[in-house]
């Protein structure tokens, strides 16, 4: 499975996140509301006009499309293993610095 | 034990938004203050006391924020006060069913090296989700006293009291000791601790820096300093790099420390190296928060899901892509409608009485003292004080709207109609609060993030009908359509939103280009609202209503009454001639010299523009039988536009003034109300006159 934008999730599947590519300040407001690299979201609704809603850390988050755009993410497995969250941050990092 | 100590401790409760602060502060000092449940509804700083153990407590209730780097003005607020104000300890309160998330901000909070409490509140909400919390190992993880609460249900508050007590008197004797920097040295060793501790170093060994920041924040320690600046805290960064002696020494010790920690972390040096270490602290932290949680939270096997169920279920309709809109419309109606119909009962009866009153006054000798009171008293502010109902209600319902968790919804369901305007669904928020008073509707523009925003939501606020225009509306519509009065006043409602959107759409396209960056915001739960909440909420403001009657209103009444007994009653008297100065101003428009002294005096107060029609129509009884026989149907409808779209009144521009921090942008907002309320009312009046000839 590949990286996806926000944006192009699907309503009912739940990703996590990779890449947060905004300014420092939408970065830093994602960070806040608990929302890194790693963190799993639970899309609940994607329609064309209004915001995204999702799950994440047990809140429900609203999320502009301006903002959707700029966070890379990827599907879950059908199976979760959540104990692989770990390793999985750390790749992340490195991919990034290499960017 | 009860000691007698008479000391003074000042404490500070702090959480992040929605996690029943204000409820907890309420609770504790029984004052009368607002709460809200969307993200950053405490604007003010507030403060109240209680007695413990002989003791009195300060207790200061910061606005809610997510971290200690702020992103909106109100954020600020808290940072600046832990940064700078003396105080003895702080009360941490979290949702217990976000607690991961949650303890991000406890951590940050525990580097001050502060007494500090953890109260873990709804808790009801959490075990209703079928989870249990330790407490006892949350408390040995983070090094602190922790206490479940529902402040609700008023679960807990015995304990934290008595928690608190020990806090203080235990801190009192040895301060030092009780650093909550426990909660960091019990963390496993990482290349993150490793950092924190390097750059915590070289701040102490820059003395230079250190006292350049202490001077700003002389609560800081070098610790939260570290862990801030790695967060990506760009306040503190401008102090790192500021010329000074020994600064390009810091610099260099800073960036080698970093290197190091990207070399630990397999990481090659990038230009972005903060941003970097911003995101993987972020990550670390939020690590930490997850295994905490993990290790004090259990699963109750028969667990069940009701509660989650029914927030996602009621979002299911009232965020629906199609429906959304149209519920939000019927709930705004619903609001209208409930204020009108249940306030004309109460109304009926205060009828009753004011009539009563009027007869003895028209009885009481001299004749000078029965005018003053009957026309000048009563007549004006007693009309006014008349529609305190009406105040009352609309205000309770806005609270309903926001302690259940609605009014955040408003921001989701109206996205994308701001977003034309250049705005997003946040700034949607202020704008619903404006029907109640457009003061802290303005004041609620800071939870906004940026300052186009904030102008833009400042100049179309003035249009939302506040609850001090409601009264003429509804006396007007009462008097002159009766059977259709409620469609008229929510057509008027609806003018004044029409009028606002235009206005955003027209700054967007002209001064205020810019767009917003978009919408980043949490929906809260869905709470049932506590009836004394939102009572407590209501009165504030009804008593601020009706203060302002037996003051401004009651003052300027008189006064009005002088000038238009002065030198004569009525056509010659002084007010009468200032009124024809100006009334060929509003000649197109069908209004008379006393209309047009009403719109004067609704410059002050809206309310006051019944008041003044009461007093110089001499009307002795109900207005509203008076009205149609001195004015024509076509020129009430003008005038009533008039009222919804013209100059909001003095006190909303100060306010607007103090908030956008330039004069110009309350100018602007006056002259362009005035220019379209005549607009308005001049095409109102003459399709108003057609349509009746046909």
């Amino acid at each position: 499975m590949s990286n996806i934008y926000l944006l192009g999730s699907i309503p009912g599947k739940s990703y996590r996140v990779t890449e947060i590519n905004g300014g420092h300040g939408v970065q830093k407001r994602l960070q806040d509301l608990g929302i890194v690299p790693g963190t799993e979201l639970e899309i609940i609704q994607n329609d064309k006009r209004h915001p995204l809603l999702l799950r994440a850390n047990g809140t429900v988050l609203m999320i502009g499309k301006g903002i959707a755009k700029k966070i890379s993410v990827l599907e879950n497995d059908s199976l979760e293993q959540d104990d692989t969250i770990t390793s999985s941050e750390h790749d992340k990092g490195e991919n990034r610095c290499h960017a | 034990m009860p000691r007698m100590n008479n000391k003074t401790y000042t404490v500070a409760v702090i959480g992040q938004p929605n996690c029943g602060k204000t409820t907890l502060f309420n609770a504790l000092t029984g004052s009368n203050q607002y709460v809200g449940n969307w993200p950053g509804v405490t604007v003010e700083k507030k403060s109240g006391k209680f007695e413990l153990n002989g003791n009195s407590i300060v207790l200061q209730d910061l606005p809610g924020t997510y971290s200690l780097i702020p992103w909106s003005d109100d954020e600020k607020v808290s940072r600046d006060y832990l940064f700078t104000e003396h105080y003895d300890a702080i009360i941490n309160i979290l949702e217990a069913p976000h607690l991961e998330r949650q303890l991000y901000l406890t951590f940050q909070l525990a580097s001050l090296g502060v007494p500090m409490l953890v109260a873990v509140n709804m808790m009801d909400e959490f075990e209703a989700e079928g989870k249990l919390l330790d407490t006892n190992r949350l408390s040995a993880l983070l090094g602190m006293p922790v206490v479940a609460m529902s402040v609700r249900l008023g679960r807990g508050l015995e304990e934290l009291k008595s928690q608190l007590a020990e806090l203080l008197e235990f801190s009192h004797q040895n301060r030092k000791e009780h650093a909550g920097k426990k909660a960091f040295a019990q963390l496993a060793a990482s290349p993150e601790t490793e950092l924190l501790t390097a750059i915590e170093a070289v701040m102490i060994e820059n003395t230079m820096f250190q006292s350049q920041v202490k001077t700003d924040y002389p609560q800081i320690t070098p610790f939260t300093e570290a862990l801030l600046y790695l967060l990506g805290d760009t306040g503190l960064k401008c102090y790192t790099e500021q010329q000074m002696p020994g600064s390009e020494k810091l610099e260099q010790s800073l960036l080698a420390a970093k290197l190091e920690y990207c070399t630990k972390k397999h990481a090659r040096q990038t230009i972005k190296i903060d941003e970097y270490i911003a995101e993987e602290f972020g990550i670390w932290l939020y690590g930490v928060a997850r295994g905490i949680a993990r290790e004090c939270i259990k699963l109750r096997k028969d667990h069940d899901y009701a509660r989650k169920n029914r927030s996602a279920l009621i979002d299911k309709v009232v965020l629906q892509p199609v429906i959304g809109l149209p519920v939000f419309l019927v709930v705004i109606f619903l609001l209208f409608q409930t204020t009108f119909t249940l306030g004309d009962i109460f109304i009926n009866y205060l009828e009753i009485g004011l009539e009563y009153i009027q007869t003895i006054a028209s009885k009481l000798q001299p004749a000078w003292l029965s005018s003053i009171l009957q026309h000048g008293i009563i007549g004006g502010a007693g009309n006014v004080l008349l529609l305190t109902p009406y105040v009352f209600i609309m205000f309770f319902l806005l609270s309903f709207l926001e302690d259940s968790g609605y009014m955040a919804r408003i921001a989701f369901v109206t996205d994308h109609i701001m977003h034309k305007l250049g705005l997003h669904g946040r700034a949607f928020i202020p704008l619903v609060m404006g029907f109640g008073c457009n003061v802290p509707a303005l004041m609620a523009i800071r939870t906004l993030d940026n300052e186009k925003d904030k102008i833009k939501a400042s100049l179309m606020i003035p249009f939302m009908s506040c609850s001090a225009r409601l009264p003429v509306y509804v006396l007007f519509a009462g008097a002159f359509f009766k059977n259709y009065a409620g469609l008229v006043v929510f057509s008027l409602y609806f003018t004044g939103i029409v009028a606002g959107i235009f206005t955003g759409w027209l700054l967007s396209k002209t001064i205020i280009r810019e767009q917003s960056e978009g919408v980043i915001m949490e929906l809260p739960p869905y709470r049932m609202p506590l009836i004394k909440n939102m009572f407590l909420s209501a009165w504030t403001k009804t008593k601020s209503y009706i203060v302002k009657a037996g003051t401004i209103i009651l003052g300027l009444s008189i006064l009005l009454w002088l000038l238009s007994y002065y030198p004569e009653q009525g056509a010659n008297s002084l007010l009468a001639g200032m009124g024809r100065t100006i009334a060929w101003l509003f000649k197109p428009l069908g209004f008379d010299w006393i209309m047009t002294v009403g719109l004067l005096s609704g410059f002050v107060a809206k309310e006051v523009v019944i008041s003044t029609l009461g007093i110089l129509y001499a009307s002795t009884g109900d207005l509203s039988t008076l009205l149609p026989t001195v004015i024509t149907v076509p020129t009430a409808l003008a005038y009533l536009v008039f009222i919804v779209l013209y100059t909001p009144c003095v006190a909303t521009l100060a306010v607007m003034k103090t908030e956008t921090g330039k004069a110009r942008w309350a100018v602007l907002s006056v002259s362009w109300g005035l220019f379209l309320a005549w607009i308005s009312a001049f095409i109102v009046r003459h399709v108003a006159q057609l349509v009746m000839q046909l």
